[in-house]
């Protein structure tokens, strides 16, 4: 056997002998277990968080479950979990943004419009 | 110091009751010290309706009158000094007011200021389908263009402030407060 | 992933645990500001760092001989199976940074360049570390147990 084949070789047994172990069966309990007592599911002040942050909260304790759970399909579904909370969180942003910006026009029109009225109702008390 | 608001810029193609800002009107931001440019087409108002809270009084009038609006622009400059616009640019704006179905319904010019305040409203017989408002003072111009079924009346009427500080634009005669602030939108 | 690399570099399933348990308290702490695409570089780079860690608090450093190392489960054990458990006892007696080095390559198969960001090094010691590695390997195997086929 050449140089290179026994190279191959050995760091073939090498792979074999790194191949990768599945965590306990228990071992995802463990991780919730450890999640929820962190207190990760409260915000920093410490108080309960609203409804919405507690959805996206337990989305990504699901997320990090399944890729603690170590196969290769809970790690495909995990991060479509992850990527989906993001997208989430991203509308919500944008959600936001849009209403602040409807409220700024609506607050700007109001406020136009009634500075209006009163030039009316006064040339008309001059009239 | 100069303060730009940039609001999300409509990518639809222009419906026919759409306005087009004349350029010079666009290039106005460059001179003012403070611009508000808020442009919302018809997704971004679903989607900003759907985060506007029906438990909250001013909110939920909010999301009641902006039902079936198709887009909303806003556009304010405020200027440090007089004469940074002409009443030519304002002409080209006011024409595309003059279409069929539009009317002034209300005028109101001060000579002594140097105000001029209008109020267009589109109609399709009894229903109103767009509204535009025009107020040029010497330091300040802000145009509004509802397209869509809306009630000025009730616009006028919102009470509170949705969060949002009062928005003193300029110095109208109307305004009790002395401050001048700005707004801010992030 | 998290559990086996902390496992082989470790070589104590319990420490094991309780290294990838921290490392997913850590991935949910940041899930929020972590691209998706980056999660597995940055579950491979914050394990590799809490087991290194870990090992130099707790200082246990493997230092069994090859001499020393486990008898095989059963006597009739396939010699593959013998030669990747004395591989495994070998590469727990290297340092820290070296076995980790070994650990990403052969159980991950991350590439040189990456598994330099991960552990924060050049990319030449990295090839370093494995070049030194695979020599001693080689050289303690060959010596116990005869050429590999």
């Amino acid at each position: 056997m050449g140089d290179e084949e026994r190279t191959d070789e050995f760091e073939k047994q090498l792979k074999a002998a790194l191949a990768r172990e599945e965590a306990p069966a228990w071992f995802e309990a463990r991780v919730m277990n450890a999640v929820n007592q962190s207190g990760a599911l409260k915000s920093r002040q410490g108080m309960a968080l609203p409804h919405r942050r507690w959805q996206w909260v337990t989305a990504a304790a699901a997320a990090v479950i399944m890729i603690a759970a170590g196969n290769e399909w809970a790690h495909h579904v995990a991060l479509e979990h992850i990527k989906q909370a993001h997208m989430d969180a991203d509308q919500r942003a944008a959600g936001q943004a849009a209403k602040a910006k409807l409220l700024l026009a609506m607050r700007i029109t109001s406020t136009k419009l009634a500075e209006i009225q009163q030039k009316v109702d006064e040339a008309q008390r001059n009239d | 110091m100069r303060t730009v608001i940039l609001g999300m810029i409509a990518i639809l193609p222009l419906a026919a009751q759409e306005m087009k800002l004349p350029p010079r009107i666009e290039k106005l931001a460059e001179k003012a010290s403070d611009v508000v440019d808020v442009n919302l087409d018809a997704s971004m108002l679903r989607l900003a309706s759907r985060f506007l809270s029906d438990k909250d009084p001013d909110e939920a009038k909010v999301k009641k009158l902006v039902t079936g609006i198709k887009s909303i622009m806003v556009k304010s400059f405020q200027f440090d000094s007089r004469g940074e616009y002409e009443q030519a640019d304002l002409d080209e704006l006011r024409a595309q007011w003059k279409g069929p179905g539009w009317s002034r319904i209300v005028g109101v010019r001060s000579k002594k200021d140097g105000e001029n305040a209008e109020v267009f409203l589109k109609t399709d017989g009894d229903q109103v389908t767009g509204m535009a408002i025009l107020v040029a003072d010497p330091k300040e111009l802000t145009i509004v263009n509802v397209v869509g079924p809306i009630d000025p009346e009730e616009v006028r009427d919102l009470p509170g402030h949705f969060g949002i500080p009062k928005v003193e634009l300029g110095k109208s005669p109307l305004h009790n407060s002395s401050k001048s602030t700005k707004e801010d939108d992030r | 992933m998290v559990f086996s690399i902390a496992l082989h570099f470790l070589r104590d399933r319990s420490a094991a645990e309780e290294v990838a348990q921290d490392v997913f308290l850590q991935l949910h702490r940041n899930l929020d500001g972590l691209d998706p695409g980056r999660v597995i570089f940055w579950l491979r780079k914050v394990t590799s760092n809490r087991a290194i860690d870990y090992v130099r608090k707790r200082k246990l450093r493997a230092t069994i001989s090859l001499e020393d190392a486990p008898e095989p489960r059963s006597a009739g054990a396939q010699p593959d199976l013998l030669l990747q458990g004395r591989l495994r006892s070998l590469i727990a007696t290297l340092p820290e940074k070296p076995r980790m080095v070994m650990v990403l390559r052969y159980q991950e198969d991350v590439m040189p360049e990456e598994i330099a960001r991960m552990l924060g090094m050049p990319v030449r010691t990295v090839k370093s570390h494995l070049q030194r590695s695979l020599a001693m390997l080689r050289e303690k195997i060959d010596r116990s147990m005869g050429d590999i086929r």
